[in-house]
């Protein structure tokens, strides 16, 4: 180039250059820089406060029920439904038909109370009843 | 490759889909003219590299935000224009220095610069550009190796056409009046 005191005949090519590839490195250093921006984003959206609210919501449902099992007596309860059961069952027992009991029964059961009441019918020895 | 519109590209970069399509489409198109601009203020290779990087990270954060009232491309190089005057300041000796009289120390980058490619003659014209006022040397740059519009150019740098031609007219005094004496 001819040496010049004048800005406009000067060549305006680029002096300046860059190692071989530069460019499509440079391409991929942006968008894997990126990725990770957006990995970073996505990791700051669940600290929003539309997430953090439903989150410590159901931490303190969890909490709530972790002290109501850990406060829990079963044997309470337990006594409880036995004496329901308990008083159920007499009530039942007293207002039951037998007849209708029978039909419950397996039919050899059923028999073996037949065969039983005839032996106490015709004053069978009761030793012999057992055996 | 196809062609679109900033549109376009806004459009796609809004959908979840396209988003990284649209922003790789922005960086084949103008990640070389924001590197070069970068580079023509920095001077060093690896400093336009790390400011061009973060460039483009900035343009994917905030392109979202983005209104369309320039043009992409004006408002990219405004932000490496922002960027590379952020460098600069960060990479002064004295906190109280001015931007202005970081030259020294490009001068110093551009003789040590592995990657110019100049004879005598451009490395002498690449330091008469450094010893202008920052707004002056961005002026010169824009106009003169990228014969951008001087409203372009006002966009970016956010001062009037008529400063900018002021600007322009005393920079070439003041490189071509170097150029005599050295």
């Amino acid at each position: 180039m001819k040496q010049t005191n004048n800005i406009e005949q000067f060549d305006k090519k680029q002096s300046f250059i860059v190692p071989e590839n530069y460019f499509s490195k440079l391409k991929s250093d942006i968008q894997f820089k990126t990725e990770n921006l957006e990995s970073k984003i996505g990791f700051k959206n669940y600290l929003s406060i539309k997430t953090i609210v439903p989150v410590l919501a159901s931490v303190f449902l969890l909490l709530i029920t972790f002290n109501y099992v850990k406060t829990f007596d079963p044997k309470s309860d337990n006594v409880l439904s036995e004496e329901i059961y308990t008083e159920f069952v007499e009530f039942e027992i007293e207002n039951i038909d037998e007849e209708y009991l029978f039909e419950f029964l397996p039919d050899e059961e059923y028999a073996f109370s037949d065969e039983i009441e005839y032996l106490i019918d015709n004053n069978t020895d009761y030793d012999l009843i057992i055996k | 490759m196809k062609k679109y519109t900033d549109h376009d590209l806004l459009i796609m970069f809004k959908s979840i889909e396209k988003k990284n399509y649209a922003f790789n489409y922005i960086i084949n198109l103008y990640q070389e003219r924001i590197y070069w601009h970068i580079r023509k203020i920095l001077i060093s290779h690896e400093d336009s590299n790390d400011v061009t990087q973060n460039t483009f990270i900035k343009v994917f954060e905030n392109l979202i935000k983005f209104k369309g009232e320039s043009k992409i491309y004006t408002w990219i190089y405004k932000i490496a224009t922002n960027e590379s005057l952020s460098f600069l300041k960060k990479n002064r000796k004295y906190f109280f220095e001015s931007i202005d009289n970081v030259s020294s120390s490009l001068i110093t980058n551009l003789t040590s610069e592995n990657y110019f490619d100049g004879n005598e003659g451009e490395k002498k014209l690449q330091k008469a550009i450094l010893t202008l006022p920052i707004k002056q040397r961005l002026t010169f740059n824009m106009k003169y190796f990228d014969n951008m519009k001087y409203k372009q150019i006002s966009q970016i740098l956010g001062t009037s056409v008529g400063a900018l031609k002021a600007n322009y007219h005393h920079a070439k005094n003041k490189i071509q009046k170097y150029l005599k004496e050295n």
